[in-house]
């Protein structure tokens, strides 16, 4: 691994945000308005936000203890060879997982938004190439594209909910909490999953220049994504009304069809293919390298770059084959996601954090934990 | 699946290269051969019979031997390449004063220091080196210098009394401006460091020259203004310098190639200035010039995308109008790149994108064309980059013929026989004018040359394609580096206190640091509270 990549704590906080809400604002108005109606956006700053808040502390606690080392390389440290290994290639093919399914997401909406006539696999080849390129680029690569693609992300988000500004009826939103606080819990099941996406960092902690500042760039990147994600929930419900904003697949793809400013800026939606792809292939450039990386420390492999290829074919083949359809991939991600990613977005960090808190509490200091003693000694 | 077949394929491809470019494992260098290294001999006759063979056949060398006198015989010749050097000086200065005044000196010369006496007190030239090899005699002939041997002295002195024919300084053709210096590099390295010696009276701009190219023993000199520039770029261009092995180097090109960093690239890492201002005005921010004899083009390192949107004329206006332009021309960027595969793709996919009376017109405009609007402008880029390159290498006085006839076929004629759409002969025309805007010549044509890949792109995904190219052209600028410095800088990494010569020219009193990394020594740039003040007028009382 080349460690002397390094990225600073803003551009992290800015390539988690794109990561999380690149998919986020297109997928969530609708489950959200589904489940907690016209509470919906409540689910998304509230619940999600403290959930993100809470694995992003997780894990740059638990990264702290290994200032120089990413999650599958400590693992085995902390809970013993082959349960750490185990632990590692979980994760791999968890980020692998995640991977196909963000690169079906971007191909269905792409086909079914766009280009009807053109195969998924044309999408998916071309998002995954251009991943492959900026991974084999590297982490200071990913960010740097970021940066370009960050602004353009906001500006067309805030472009989006201010345009439709003159059709909002405030009247949508009321009344509050109108079946208590339940639905509003319900609905934040699945913000959260993808909020809890930030997990990511426990491969990229090792890049940052001052790592003293991950916890605090990663908490900010939360809140960030918390307005980001909140505001096309928000402005869905004021545009259209919870109801029809829950029969929608993209209701931020009609906001953007609803925009006419002077019947001259109309029918924005193009626009959104712009940020879309942007943000998609940063995101799952980032899911990329994680896997790469996971792959390559499992092995311990000290360049990652041989495993571009092989790990990106098998994200492009799982991408094609896990759902038969945009429905069946929907269902999965309302339904499925959020439990099977709670488990590694906050589950086995939150374990290995106790052991690692334990073990350090207790003393015990095997040869094994040999990094503890080093933190002790510096 | 394509992927993985494509890397494959790739490296077989990299194998079938390899053997077809095989090198020759050549120890011997490129095959210029210098033979032994032979010491002068304080025998003239032999000494000359040497250089004789050395220069056998070649017309343009030209010996010739006479008495020192009057009334002393001692033998002495010079050398020198006929054309290269101030014959009348050589003549009034060196042989007159050899042949009729040297016996006249009171003193004598005699044993060891009789080479010393020569130099001090009978060869009245300002620069005179003592060469004791014979290799070294032969390069300075070469060079231009005129060798005179002595009998009975082992060494030859190399004086300098070049003179050639050069080139006037003229406006450069590739860099014009309005306001501004007009002078340009010419031909001649002597005159290229004293254009910039002009410029920058300091000891600290160092000039350090090597020869490179076996045969063409090309000077070249780095050029860099001590304690501004960080000497890590200085040291990484000298060692990518000596690394260079050719036979010869003709232009400036031939280096560019041999140390850029991103050989495969269509972006420029290195720059090339035709202009001493500009030249200068790198050196001031820490750039390191290098510069090749024989050559009107500089070079300058490290160089970022941004500063190839810069031109000298934005440091002369004042800068509201400077930073207007700056603006100017990141829209024509956008313009030269992205407006024929725009206009594909909207016409193709995206119609409804377009106002309805805007859809109508172009409709209209295309009805009764054969094409798609991808072959469309396939064909009316290609025939402008064609009488384009027309117009550059037609002689001047005809290449105005050739715009003229290009103008009325393409754009009169194609549209009256219904060939093309009269919105694509608009779209290409403004293409072509916004590509003229940039001031970088060989950041211009990576625009150029990207355009079509991005139009088959539009022509097949739309824009869809168009992003998935753009995207592809920011991760390779992303990854770019040259000498050290990240390409995209200083947008990314961001460096905010370099924006302020960025998307604006601020005014120059605000210019108060050198850009970070490049001029990393000495970052102030100037002193705080430039801000020119006019004093306070003291109102007087009428009486």
């Amino acid at each position: 691994m080349s460690q002397n990549e390094k990225v600073a704590g803003t551009q992290m906080m800015f390539l988690l945000v794109t990561t999380v809400a690149a998919t986020g604002f297109l997928f969530l108005p609708a489950i959200t308005a589904e489940v907690a109606g016209h509470d919906g956006w409540m689910s998304a700053l509230l619940g999600a936000t403290a959930f993100g808040l809470l694995v992003g502390l997780v894990c740059t606690k638990l990264g702290g203890y290994f200032p120089d080392k990413s999650f599958v390389e400590y693992a085995p440290v902390l809970v013993g060879k082959y349960p750490g290994k185990l632990v590692g290639l979980a994760y791999l093919l968890f980020f692998i997982h995640i991977n196909s399914i963000i690169i079906r997401e971007f191909g269905d909406f792409l086909v079914s938004a766009f280009l009807p006539e053109t195969p998924i696999l044309v999408f998916n080849i071309m998002v995954l190439t251009l991943a492959a390129m900026a991974v084999r680029g590297g982490i200071e690569v990913i960010a740097r594209v970021n940066q370009f693609v960050f602004p353009q992300f906001f500006l067309v988000l805030a472009a989006l909910v201010f345009l439709t500004i003159e059709e909002w009826e405030f009247g949508n939103l009321l009344p509050l909490l109108e079946y208590g606080i339940k639905p509003v819990l319900a609905g934040s099941v699945t913000p959260s999953a993808w909020r809890g996406e930030v997990v990511v960092i426990l491969m990229f902690l090792p890049y940052l220049n001052k790592p003293a500042e991950a916890a605090k760039s990663v908490a900010a990147a939360v809140l960030i994504i918390a307005v980001f994600l909140t505001l096309p929930i928000l402005a869905g419900v004021l545009v259209f009304g919870s109801e029809q904003e829950a029969h929608f697949v993209f209701p931020t793809l009609e906001l953007a069809r609803y925009v006419n400013v002077g019947d001259f800026l109309q029918r924005l939606e193009a626009i959104i293919i712009i940020v879309w792809v942007a943000g998609i292939t940063v995101k799952v450039a980032v899911f990329y390298l994680a896997s790469v990386l996971s792959a390559s420390h499992l092995v311990g492999l000290s360049d990652y770059r041989p495993l571009v290829y092989p790990v990106g074919i098998i994200t492009l083949v799982y991408s094609i084959v896990l759902f038969d359809n945009s429905r069946e991939l929907v269902k999965f991600l309302a339904e499925y996601v959020p439990y099977y990613a709670y488990i590694f977005e906050l589950g086995i960090p939150m374990v290995l954090l106790v052991i690692a808190i334990i073990r350090r509490k207790g003393g015990k200091l095997s040869g094994q934990t040999k990094f503890f003693q080093k933190d002790r000694g510096s | 699946m394509t992927i993985i077949v494509g890397d494959i394929m790739l490296n077989q491809w990299k194998k079938l290269l390899k053997k077809v470019f095989h090198k020759p494992s050549n120890t011997q260098g490129t095959g210029a051969d210098r033979g032994q290294d032979i010491p002068v001999s304080a025998d003239l006759a032999q000494n000359v019979a040497c250089l004789r063979s050395v220069f056998d056949r070649c017309s343009d060398i030209i010996v010739r031997e006479f008495d020192v006198g009057p009334g002393i015989s001692l033998r002495a010749a010079i050398i020198y390449v006929d054309g290269l050097v101030n014959k009348k000086m050589l003549s009034d200065d060196l042989v007159k004063t050899l042949m009729y005044e040297a016996g006249k000196l009171k003193e004598k010369a005699s044993g060891k220091n009789a080479a010393d006496f020569f130099s001090e007190k009978l060869i009245a030239f300002t620069e005179v080196k003592h060469q004791r090899s014979m290799n070294d005699l032969v390069d300075s002939v070469l060079t231009g210098e005129t060798i005179l041997l002595v009998d009975g002295i082992n060494s030859g002195f190399a004086l300098s009394a070049q003179d050639w024919v050069q080139r006037g300084l003229q406006e450069p053709d590739t860099e014009t401006v309005v306001k501004g210096p007009r002078e340009g590099f010419n031909e001649n390295l002597q005159t290229n460091i004293m254009l910039i010696r002009r410029r920058i009276k300091s000891s600290g701009l160092k000039f350090e020259t090597v020869k490179i190219g076996e045969y063409t023993k090309t000077a070249v000199s780095i050029c860099y203004l001590e304690g501004v520039v960080n000497p890590k770029t200085v040291g990484e261009v000298k060692k990518r310098l000596e690394g260079i092995k050719v036979d010869g180097i003709l232009e400036s090109g031939y280096i560019e190639e041999l140390i850029e960093d991103a050989p495969l690239s269509l972006f420029p890492t290195v720059q090339s200035s035709e202009r001493p201002d500009k030249v200068a005005g790198g050196l001031l921010e820490g750039q390191v010039a290098i510069m090749v004899d024989t050559t009107p083009f500089m070079l300058l390192v490290p160089v970022t995308f941004p500063q190839l949107l810069q031109a000298s004329e934005d440091y002369y206006l004042r800068w509201p109008f400077a930073s207007f332009i700056r603006g100017i021309r990141f829209v024509t960027l956008n313009i030269a790149l992205l407006l024929p595969p725009l206009y594909i793709a909207v016409t193709t996919y995206h119609q409804e994108m377009l106002p309805t009376p805007l859809l109508i017109s172009i409709a209209a405009a295309r009805e009764g064309v054969p094409f798609p609007a991808f072959v469309e402008a396939l064909i009316m880029e290609t025939t402008f980059e064609v009488l384009r390159e027309a117009g550059v290498r037609l002689p001047r006085n005809i290449g105005q013929a050739v715009s003229i006839v290009g103008a009325l076929v393409i754009g009169q004629s194609a549209v009256t026989a219904g060939l093309v759409s009269p919105a694509m002969v608009i779209v290409v025309a403004l293409t072509a004018i916004a590509s003229f805007t940039l001031p970088s010549y060989s950041g211009a044509f990576a625009l150029r040359v990207l355009r079509f890949p991005l139009m088959a792109l539009a022509a097949g995904l739309g824009l869809f394609g168009i992003m998935v190219g753009l995207l592809a052209v920011l991760i390779h600028l992303s990854s770019l580096r040259s000498f050290g410095m990240s390409y995209l800088q200083p947008l990314t990494p961001t460096v905010w206190r370099d924006f302020k010569d960025m998307f604006l020219r601020l005014p120059w009193w605000m210019m108060d640091t050198r850009p970070k990394l490049m001029g990393k020594m000495n970052t102030v740039r100037e002193e705080p509270g430039q801000k020119p003040k006019a004093p306070k007028r003291v109102r007087r009382t009428m009486k």
